[in-house]
Parts: C-alpha cells; sequence; structure tokens
C-alpha cells in the first residue's frame, strides 16, 4: 500500500524554533523582543516557502528480506517527506547577502516544518494501524541509532521519491535537505508498547538537540 | 573615553551593525587608539557574547549578530591599523569547508563568521570541497588552519584523507587542522590525526586562540 500526500496542513511551533537555536545549557530567561520580531519576521517570510509533501508505504517481510535491517520483522511502514528547496534557497540567499542571523532562523524553522511533515504522515501511519488493529513503533530514520546512513539505499529502494521531488546524493545525503525519511515496526507486538522519547533510543547522547 | 569604550561594548552585546559601524567611524574621527577602541571595547563585547551564548542566556541567531557587528565594526577600523601600521595581538590565517559529498553550510558558516569577528582571516571554500582544494588552497596561501566540517557519517572519512594529503604534499607540519560536525569528536580527531576539535562555533575560536600560544 502506497499513500502520496501532496497537500499537508504544517503548524510551526516557535517553541520548537527556539529549542533547536539554544544552547543545551538554555536558560529559562524571558526571550528579548529583538529575538521575538527575528522569528516574526521569518515566519512571515517562510510562509509562501513552505510545500510539504510526503509519502508513506506498507511493506511485507517478502520485500524485507533484502533489507539487512529488517529480516526479522513481518511488517513496517516507510516514509519520506519534504518542504520542497524553495526554503533552502533562501537561506544560501540570505546567507550570500550578509544577513546570516535570519538566516540561521529560517534554516532552523524549515527543519522544524520538515520533523511537523514527518509527524503528520507519521500519524497517518498509526490510523493506518490503528484500523488493522495493529501496533506501530516510533519512527527512526538511517543515521540514528544503530542504523547507519546507508539505510537511505533501502529507503529508497522502495519508495518513488522522485514523485515528491527528493533525490539522494553519493554520500546518502536527500536533496532537499529539509526533508526526512523514516521506517516505522508495525505488529501486534507493538501494541501495548510504551513509547519513549524518540532521543531516548538514540545513541548520540552528546547531541545537542538531545530532548 | 571609558563611556565610549562602554558604547562600543553595548553595541555588540545588542548585534546592532549599524549601530557599531557608527562608533567606529566616530572613533576615528575623534581620534581615539584604534587598538584601544577594538581591544576594550568592541573585543570585550564578542567575547561577552561568546559567554552569554556559553552559559545559556543567548540564542544562536544573538550570537551570530553580534559577531556580524564586530566584523562590521573591524572592516571600519582594520584599514586604519593598516595605514598606521599597528599589530593586533597574533591572529592568523584559517582555511574552512564543508568537505566533498556534503552540502551542510549554516554551521560551517557561523563558525567562520565567528573566526572574522575575533580577527581571523578566514577563507571560505563552501561546501562539498573535493580533497585536493584544500591541499591545494592551503599551500598557496599557506594557511596556518586548516578546519573541515562534516555533518554525515558517509563524509567524514574525508577529514582524514584530506589530512593524508597535506601529509603527502609536505605541508601538514606547518599548520593545525581542525575538524568538527555533528558525528565527530575530540576522539575522532584523534583518530585521524587532528590536532583540534570544536564542537561549536565559540568553542572553535576558543581552541583556535589557544592553539596560537603554543
Amino acid at each position: 500500500m502506497l499513500k502520496i500526500l501532496k497537500k499537508i496542513d504544517l503548524t510551526i511551533d516557535e517553541e520548537e524554533i527556539l529549542r533547536l537555536l539554544a544552547h543545551h545549557k538554555r536558560k529559562e530567561e524571558t526571550i528579548k523582543t529583538k529575538l521575538l520580531n527575528l522569528i516574526k519576521e521569518t515566519k512571515a517570510l517562510s510562509k509562501d516557502m513552505l510545500h510539504p509533501q510526503g509519502m508513506f508505504k506498507i511493506v511485507d517481510k517478502m520485500a524485507l528480506k533484502e533489507g539487512p535491517y529488517f529480516r526479522g520483522e513481518d511488517m513496517i511502514a516507510l516514509g519520506l517527506c519534504t518542504i520542497g528547496d524553495e526554503l533552502e534557497n533562501k537561506v544560501s540567499q540570505l546567507n550570500q547577502q550578509g544577513k546570516l542571523a535570519q538566516a540561521v532562523m529560517l534554516d532552523a524553522m524549515g527543519s522544524v516544518a520538515a520533523e511537523s511533515t514527518a509527524d503528520f504522515l507519521n500519524l497517518q501511519v498509526c490510523q493506518w494501524c490503528q484500523k488493522k488493529g495493529l501496533g506501530s513503533s516510533q519512527r527512526f530514520s538511517p543515521g540514528y541509532g544503530d542504523w547507519s546512513l546507508e539505510g537511505q539505499r533501502f529507503i529508497f529502494s522502495l519508495l518513488p521519491a522522485e514523485r515528491i521531488r527528493v533525490k539522494l546524493n553519493p554520500s546518502c545525503m536527500m536533496i532537499p535537505r529539509k526533508s526526512v525519511s523514516f521506517a516505522i515496526k508495525i505488529g501486534e507486538e507493538f501494541k501495548s508498547l510504551k513509547t519513549k522519547k524518540i532521543c531516548e533510543t538514540c545513541n548520540l547522547k552528546n547531541c545537542p538537540y538531545r530532548k | 573615553m571609558q563611556d565610549f569604550l562602554e558604547k562600543c561594548f553595548e553595541s555588540i552585546l545588542q548585534g546592532d551593525k549599524e549601530g557599531a559601524v557608527k562608533l567606529a567611524k566616530e572613533s576615528i574621527e575623534l581620534q581615539y587608539d584604534p587598538l584601544k577602541v577594538i581591544d576594550e571595547g568592541f573585543v570585550k563585547g564578542v567575547k561577552r557574547v561568546g559567554e552569554l551564548w556559553e552559559e545559556g542566556t543567548y540564542f544562536l541567531p544573538e550570537l551570530v549578530l553580534g559577531a556580524e557587528a564586530m566584523k562590521a565594526a573591524l572592516s571600519v577600523l582594520q584599514p586604519i591599523l593598516l595605514k598606521k601600521n599597528i599589530q593586533r595581538e597574533k591572529t592568523s590565517k584559517l582555511l574552512i569547508g564543508t568537505v566533498q559529498g556534503d552540502i551542510h553550510d549554516i554551521g560551517k558558516t557561523i563558525v567562520a563568521t565567528m573566526l572574522q569577528a575575533h580577527g581571523f582571516e578566514v577563507i571560505d571554500l563552501g561546501v562539498d570541497v573535493p580533497n585536493h582544494a584544500f591541499v591545494q588552497k592551503a599551500k598557496e596561501q599557506k594557511v596556518d588552519f586548516v578546519c573541515m566540517s562534516s555533518l554525515l557519517t558517509t563524509t567524514m572519512q574525508n577529514q582524514a584523507k584530506v589530512i593524508e594529503e597535506l601529509a603527502k604534499a609536505k605541508i601538514r607540519e606547518n599548520l593545525k587542522v581542525m575538524v568538527g560536525g555533528a558525528p565527530t569528536s575530540q576522539d575522532w580527531a584523534k583518530q585521524i590525526g587532528a590536532d583540534l576539535y570544536a564542537e561549536n562555533a565559540v568553542e572553535a575560536v576558543n581552541v583556535a586562540k589557544s592553539a596560537l600560544q603554543h
């Protein structure tokens, strides 16, 4: 089963943007007006630059025989989404114009938007599982935890990524950069699973963005 | 003059680029010692901005705004130093880029901007920089530092390859190599024979400065 979603409504969580832009020792102090104005201004700028779209596919164990990482699974969902390349082109442009602070802000906004798009797809997968009386694991992506970045090739071999204009470069980096790929394990055993925070399962303990 | 220096300090703290440039120009008109204006006004400001970020009070855009204001003030005052043949504390020439296969730009640019704000002469090679380009430019420009960023586990090996090529070109001993990027670490730097590792832009400035003293 393949589902492609070309229209996705996004909500950009400002607190999440601030989390990405804060030092990990962030003090809970009042945010200065200048910074809030920069967020407001950048949010307005990004409004027409976000083009979220995505897809997910339910893959059964026949297809999984080929993938080294999921050999033991009966069924998984693979997802891929993007916000397009307009925002990151604008980031480069701002950078070249010497407006680095705004470029940094816009880049963070793009990251939040891409994750929010992935959240939307994730929800679709959960709803599909619920209808089938199945459970689902949390989502995880190549390059995180013990799944190597080369896992991207497995995802891209099973999804028609070109239909949302996402491609992989030879280093397994997705282009546009603000794209997210992921897998979700599906099965009865996940129905009663208590969901851990996504960062708790990752080995990158000193990651500055660890939640 | 103390009040004036205080204003210079404050302009950087507020990330006020226009204000910093105005003050730099004013200091020339008032014939203030440019070295004193830089070191006791603007530099003090950019150091404080770094501290405020490190202690978790400032957000990344505020750190960047401070660095941009500092760079703008320096661009006004540095020609005056040159004209008067005044030497600032020892700084150096530095080459920076994101390694081949990786097109992550923004983190590397923040590091480059912070280093410039602290008086380093920075040559930014951009992203997806071929290994030989690091070596060629380092040789050509006789740089003191080669800084490489890599955000991918699939490309970080290129940092090691560049170090090997620098050795083959017989210039490895003449410069320090700094590495950084999400999958890298102090251990990784040691493993590939890099001299320095920095986790973020403020640390990059600190380790580069400290390397200059040794």
